[in-house]
Parts: structure tokens; sequence; C-alpha cells
């Protein structure tokens, strides 16, 4: 590999952006293929997010011949920078960003939002990268006996990640007014706020994160990990639904499926890989399904459940003056003074239709309060919750329940009455609490409200981080995946994605992923596929 | 598309009645190329929303019939009685899809102090002549 790959982030911009639409020009799109196709390799990676990318990067630069099939639609860089937000919920999110997993018991219906393209969920993130938690490092390593996974053994990967997509500080001077107004009233409480870091170079604070950078300075897999692997060989393929894995006897011997050709026609032609390896790399809502269509894991019944989507809340708050929270960069700050009430709150801003449409009234009344937008301060808080997520097919179609646990649902009020406080603290006239019909809350209002008594079906909550859902461990009884990613019922089978992280994190997870799929795909290295 | 139409004319009405007739169109053809997209738990849940809106949301004004049949204030009336119920759910999930593509189109994020260059609003050429016909600038 030269140089230039493995560091595209150090070149000037134009350079940067010219040799990353040039690697990408090698992706095939499946819909532009006429018939079926037939492929071979030596390993073969079923998605291309933040675990797939990552586990291609690295065994293609180490000489093996590598394929990645992604479902999703392939929308260089490039593209995705002259995307309105709902151009690209539709082009690049599962079900356009309106995927609901189903509550069960006094839960909300939380908005699962996930990518489906080239470049995975993480070409949708605001770019937060956070190490995986000593804490939660420590329950792994300790009590589920996952002894490789401490912070001193992926340190190294951990580095490599940071270093390959360029993890940055957010400085104080890129933050909105949003988040400047959030820290202001956080330091007069007295509540420590972090700067948060991002895989970015070269920002410039649009606040959009989220639908595509203009600036193509977020550096999602798309434009660090998979530009690698394309340059060190690997064949990428976008549209690509894989329909099931080829199990010869004991091992998996690669996947077919069906070229797809857009939300508007049906499929087309039939692709196999045939594979002396198979990583799959669907994500904690593609992974368990496609496991479970071909016939894998039935022995430990865990495939599909144990799912975590640190369930989140924003809170807006209306100040007098001008706030315009787009400007600046979208995620900035962050807190971790409510971690004992498993709460991580974090800088965010959506756009303008999603505030509004969080606005009570019809008519004129809903207009006059749109008005307002300019005036909004936004904050989110997130849960780091237990579980009790389930995915699963039914007639041939994904879905997904869950059912929140009180120890979760307690979280709830705290967090809402925190980021209050600090809003008011802040000077904040009012604040939206994320509870369906509730409308503006002034301070004394706040004071009265009896949060706890809130129901689940009345919380309005949306989540980008589902996990856990092919976990690993150490028992074949209670996991799908032992510690160094293989299935344990076939042989030549890995999963490599945030499905098989065996608990949730309490933030955002896209580095941990990338760090865990470091540390499998380096082990891979030294485990050649067999002959 | 016509319930659609009804709702979105409600949803974003102003004193002056209910927005351009150009934008509306560009909205509700905007949500009908959002749920091609979306899934089909979406798409059952987003038509069985609308259904119940048009016709349960008469009745909060004592009408008969369907939404799309009353008078513009009447409608606007109705729609905000049945959101502030204990049934305004559908309300809220359509509103939310609604919202977010009214939102995009220029004149509408302007009108609500919206100067964000980064957002990729659609220019008024890509909206057509109808757009150059509302003004936009």
């Amino acid at each position: 590999m030269s140089a230039p790959e493995a560091e595209l982030w150090g070149l000037e911009p134009a350079a940067r952006k010219a040799r990353v639409a040039e690697l990408h020009s090698g992706i095939v799109h499946g819909r532009d293929v006429s018939g079926d196709l037939e492929l071979e390799a030596d390993t073969l990676v079923i998605g291309s997010g933040a675990g797939g990318a990552v586990v291609a990067c690295h065994l293609a630069e180490a000489g093996e011949r590598v394929v990645v099939v992604e479902e999703g639609e392939h929308v260089p860089p490039a593209e995705q920078a002259q995307l309105r937000p709902s151009e690209s919920l539709r082009r690049l999110w599962i079900d356009a960003g309106l995927a609901f997993a189903l509550p069960l018991g006094d839960t909300p219906a939380i908005n699962v939002m996930m990518g489906r393209a080239v470049g995975g969920s993480s070409v949708l993130t605001g770019g937060v990268c956070f190490r995986i938690p000593g804490r939660v490092l420590r329950e792994w390593s300790g009590e589920m006996g996952l002894h490789d996974y401490t912070e001193a053994r992926l340190d190294a990967a951990h580095l490599d990640v940071e270093r390959a997509v360029h993890v940055e500080e957010v400085p104080e001077s890129m933050r909105s007014r949003s988040t400047t107004r959030f820290v202001d009233g956080a330091r007069r409480l007295g509540v420590e706020v972090h700067p948060i870091r991002r895989n970015t170079v070269d920002c410039r604070g649009c606040g959009r994160c989220n639908f595509g950078c203009p600036e193509q300075a977020k550096l999602s897999v798309d434009q660090t990990y998979l530009p690698r692997a394309l340059a060190a060989g690997a064949q990428v393929l976008s549209d690509c639904r894989v329909e099931s894995l080829v199990v010869r006897g004991a091992r998996v011997d690669g996947c077919w499926g069906h070229l797809l050709r857009g939300p508007e026609r049906p499929p087309g032609g039939v692709f196999r890989v045939r594979a002396r390896r198979t990583v799959v790399s669907g994500g904690a809502y593609g992974s368990p399904v496609l496991l479970g269509r071909s016939g894998i894991g039935r022995r430990s019944g865990q495939v599909g459940r144990n799912m975590t989507v640190h369930p989140a809340f924003r809170v807006m708050a209306r100040f007098r003056d001008p706030i315009r929270g787009w400007q600046g960069a979208l995620q900035s700050a962050y807190s971790e003074a409510y971690e004992a009430d498993n709460v991580t709150l974090t800088g965010l801003f959506v756009p303008p239709g999603v505030l509004a449409a969080t606005m009570p009234g019809v008519g004129r009344e809903h207009v006059a309060r749109a008005r307002d937008i300019p005036h909004l301060a936004i904050f989110g808080g997130m849960v780091h919750d237990q579980g009790g997520g389930h995915v699963f097919e039914v007639f041939g179609r994904r879905a997904m329940t869950y059912r929140m646990a009180p120890r979760d649902k307690a979280a709830v009020p705290v967090l809402m009455r925190r980021m209050a406080e600090i809003f008011f603290a802040a000077g904040a006239e009012e604040v939206f609490l994320p509870v369906l019909g509730l409308g503006g809350v002034d301070a004394d209002r706040m004071r009265t409200l009896d949060l706890e008594r809130v129901r689940g079906r009345d919380l309005e909550s949306g989540s980008q981080h589902p996990l856990g859902t092919c976990r690993m461990g150490v028992d074949p009884k209670a996991s799908v995946v032992g510690p160094d990613g293989a299935a344990w019922d076939v042989k030549d089978l890995f999963v490599v994605d945030g499905s098989i992280l065996p608990t949730s994190l309490g933030v955002n997870p896209q580095l941990s992923i990338m760090t865990v799929a470091t540390h499998l795909a380096w082990k891979l290295r030294e485990r050649r596929p067999r002959g | 598309m016509a319930r659609l139409r009804s709702l979105t004319e409600a949803i974003f009405a102003t004193a002056a009645g209910p927005p351009p007739a150009a934008r509306v169109d560009w909205v509700v053809a905007e949500v009908e190329d959002v749920l091609a997209h979306a899934g089909a738990q979406m798409r059952w849940t987003m038509a069985a929303a609308t259904l119940v809106i048009v016709w349960i949301a008469p009745l909060f004004v004592g009408r008969l019939g369907s939404l799309a049949s009353l008078p513009f204030r009447e409608r606007v009336r109705a729609l905000a009685a049945l959101e502030a119920s204990a049934l305004g759910g559908p309300v809220l999930a359509v509103k939310a899809l609604l919202c977010i593509l009214y939102y995009e189109h220029p004149d509408a994020a302007a009108e609500v102090g919206f100067d964000a260059e980064c957002l990729g609003l659609p220019s008024p050429a890509a909206l057509g002549p109808a757009a150059g016909a509302e003004g936009v600038a």
C-alpha cells in the first residue's frame, strides 16, 4: 500500500477528494450488471460499514482476494454532499429513516435509524468518536470472560483506527450557539462538559453531518478504509442483496443473492460468491436476519436477541435572541456527569423540518411556532441501556421490537430534568421535552411536572446505535460468536460489526465498532483462509 | 393523494389561507417518493394514519364525512382538535413526515428564518417553473 491511501486525509482537500473519487470509480453497481454474476474470493465481506470496510481493508492489504457486497446504493461522497436531508434519508438510510422498533410494555416507539449504502451507517454519523469506555471493557473482560478485550490489549487497535480516520477534537471556536448556550448553563450549575472528538478534516461546521458532508470533511469509511481496500485490489459491489449464506456440510462457502435495481423496479439477476472465508458485517439489523435465514445460530437461540439501542431523547430550548443552531459543528460537546444514572448527554442539531415536526398545533398556531426555529437550541441525552430488543424476520420482512427495562425507563425523567435545568440556567424562556403533545414548558411549570408518570408510549425517542444481536461470548449456549468473531455453529464464518458487541456502550459506537473490527481483522490476517 | 393534499394545506395554513398550490404539489410528490423508498411497515402505517385522520377528524367539530369535504377553516379546526386529543398520534406521525419535507422547500424555509447555506435546499431551477411563479429568490 502506498502512503497516500493510508492517510488520504493528509492530502490537500482537492487532491484528497479527487483521489477518493478515482478509487470510488472502481465500485461496481449491481444495478448496472446485466444477467447473473459469479465471483470467487479468499474472503467475502457482506456489508461495507464500520465493520466490513475495516476487515476488507486489512485483508486486502495483506494480499487476500477480497470481495465486498453491499445491499445499499453507491452514492459517492461528492454526491452525498449535494443531497437534501430527505434525499439522504431516501437513498442512504434503511426504510428511508422511518424504521421503528415496535414497543413492548412501558416503552416508547423508537425510531431506529441505520445506513443502507456503501459505507453503511458510518456515512450517517455526526462523526463522534469515543473509545470503548474502560468500565465497559472491565465488564467484558471480567464477568463476561472476554479476556482479549481490555484497554491495554485494544490500545493498538484504537490507535490504528484513530489514525486511519483522523480523530480530532472539535475546537470551542467551532461550537454552534446551540451548544455554547448549553455549555454556559452547565457551567453555571457546575456540570462538567467536555469537547467531543470526531473523524473529520477541514470541517467548516455546516451542522448537517448526518445527511452528507458538503466538504467531504467527515471521514466515514467510504473515504478511508474502502478506498484503501479498493487500492489494494478489493472488489466492492453495491446493490447486492444477500438472500442466504451457502452452507455446505459444516462450513460456509459464500453467499448468493439478487442484484437490486432501485426501489421502483424488481430485483434483477442472481449473484453468487464462492469464498474460502465469509465475514458477515450487515449490522445489528441485517446480520441476525441473514444468519437466521441461513439456518445458522439456532443452537444458542440468541440470534437477533439482546439488542441494545441507546434510546435517545432530545430537549429543545427557546431563547429570546437568535441561536441559529445550524451554524457550527453538529456535535461538539458532551457530558458524562450523569453516568451514575446511565445517561450521557451529547450536543446535536437537526434540520428545521425535524424541529418543526415537534411543534404542536396546526395551521396558524403551528406556523407561528415554526418561526421560533432560529431561536431554538438542542441537546440530546442517551440511555446506556440494558437491552430488550429483538430483530427477526416475519413473512420475509425484517422487524424489531424493544422492551425498555425499568431501570432504563427510570433514567428518562432524570435526563429530561437535567437538560431542562441546564437550559433554564442558560436563560431559556421555555423548553420542549420529548413528550408527545406537551408543548412548551417554562421553568415554573417544569418544577411541577411529574415526569416519572409519563408513559413510555408518550415519549418521543430515536436511536442510531442498535447493537448486540449476534453477541460475542465464551459460552456457545449464550452467544452467537466467540471472542474471535467466529460463529459457533459452522466453520469459516465470522461476524464483525456492531451486532457482536456484548453490551451497550453508553457512547456513540462507530469508533468502538471499527476498533473491534481492526482487532479481529488482525487475527484473521494471521489465520489465512483454508485452501 | 387528495388526502395528503388536504392535510398539507391545513397543517401549514397561515392567516392568508393554505400555502401556494405549487408548493403543496411539490410536498405531496416528495411524500410519494419517500414512501416508495420506505419499508412496507411504514407505508402501511402512513396510509392507515392518513385514513384515520381523514375520517375521524371531522367528528371533532361535529361533522360527518371526509376531511377534504370540510370548508378550509373547519378542516384546520378539526385537525387541531384531533391532534390535541388522546387520539392525536396519527396526526403527529403524518405531520412529522410532512414537516421534514415542507421545510425543505426554499420558500417555506425562508418563511421561518432558516438561512443555512449548507443544507442543500433545492434551487428554484430544480423546482421547476412553479417555484419561479412563487417568486423564489
